[in-house]
């Protein structure tokens, strides 16, 4: 990868290539997302676990929370934010054994 | 130049000597032994060559603990037999996963296993769970342990008829490294495994979500959540009315959650 030249961008000149071939651009992208499940998803600012999960309609008594390879406790839902960039996995438990 | 049988050191005299002329000095009528060289059965046609280690074991009766020992330890190696005999598994929940991991398990010869169920065995388990008719009222935990004791004999067991909760779960596990959770509700499968990985983070939970009915089998499978937590399954299938738990899937199942416990006792890697 290499830094844009041609026309202005962040401060910085933009030589016309597109994500991802320029690393401004490519670290703008992806600053903007997040990963949940291995999906991309765009990042939202001040949204705490608990709001994601209720957004997306997960029984939170069925589930575990595992952000950049650790547990969330489930006492931090609430609290926590999702942070730029963060890769979270949420295992939802179904009925059976 | 020389030979184990029997765990004992014994020198090969001659190049072309083969099973068949060293039987007669261990078993008497050489039709009711089985011959095991360095762990897999052999002919009595095979040649000898030095450090072959030689197990010869009566077919119908069972060992002593220190020869089944001995057996186990040249037939998966030395390194690899250690590390299971000195393993610690918990298994939580004996119903159609955990009893036939516990089975599993004991037949390989994981050497602490720890059986927890509150619950005693129904008419209505016997279609996927590994029990008999005769142990139906048994308790669970008492029913596995006659089960694995029926087929190995020579591992620990520790029986806990108790009912997992939130007030249990930090004291319950403190003895086991890897636990197998294998609970039929959701809630309880989420609670076991958020409270292991948030207030004892050092130890493995393999956990188990998605196998009930008749879907292929290929859509169980093993998937590393992170490196103390693996999740087997398909993720999606429910056990409700009209598509209930059948052996064959429960069993896959079970056996994905066997071998992670497996291959973590003997450090590979899921990626």
């Amino acid at each position: 990868m290499f830094i844009c030249r041609v026309q202005t961008h962040e401060g910085v000149y933009h030589h016309g290539y597109k994500f991802p071939s320029c690393v401004f651009c490519y670290q703008r992208q992806v600053n903007s997302l997040i990963i949940v499940n291995g999906n991309k998803r765009v990042y939202e600012e001040n949204l705490s676990f608990a709001d994601y999960l209720q957004n997306e309609g997960y029984r939170l008594s069925k589930i575990a929370v595992e952000c950049n390879g650790e547990i969330v406790p489930r006492s931090h839902y609430a609290q926590r934010l999702i942070q730029r960039g963060d890769c979270i996995e949420i295992v939802h438990f179904v009925g059976g054994g | 130049m020389y030979i184990k049988v029997n765990n004992h050191v014994r020198p090969l005299s001659e190049t072309n000597t083969t099973l068949a002329d060293i039987m007669g000095d261990f078993c008497v009528n050489g039709s009711d032994f089985i011959a095991l060289v360095n762990g897999t059965a052999a002919k009595a046609h095979r040649l000898l060559k030095p450090g072959d280690e030689i197990f010869f074991v009566p077919k119908t009766d069972f060992v002593d603990k220190e020869t089944w020992q001995a057996m186990m330890r040249t037939r998966y190696t030395p390194a690899v037999y250690e590390k299971i005999a000195a393993a610690r598994v918990g298994i939580a929940g004996l119903g159609g996963l955990g009893s036939n991991i516990a089975i599993m398990l004991g037949r390989a010869g994981v050497g602490h296993l720890h059986l927890i169920d509150f619950d005693k065995v129904d008419v209505s388990n016997l279609n996927r769970q590994h029990y008999s008719i005769a142990q139906l009222g048994m308790y669970k935990t008492a029913a596995t342990a006659q089960n694995i004791r029926a087929v190995n004999p020579y591992i620990a067991l520790r029986e806990d008829t108790a009912t997992v909760d939130a007030t249990n779960i930090d004291t319950l596990f403190l003895e086991d490294d890897i636990i197998c959770e294998a609970f039929d509700d959701a809630q309880s499968k989420a609670l076991l495994v958020n409270t292991l990985l948030e207030k004892q983070p050092q130890k493995k939970i393999i956990a188990a979500s998605g196998m009930a009915g008749y879907e292929s089998s290929n859509a169980i499978q093993t998937n590393k959540i992170t490196d103390h937590f693996y999740l087997c399954g398909d993720k999606i299938t429910e056990a409700k009315e009209g598509c209930s738990l059948m052996a064959p899937r429960v069993m896959i199942c079970a056996a994905h959650q066997a071998n992670m416990a497996l291959r973590l006792i003997l450090d590979k890697k899921e990626t």
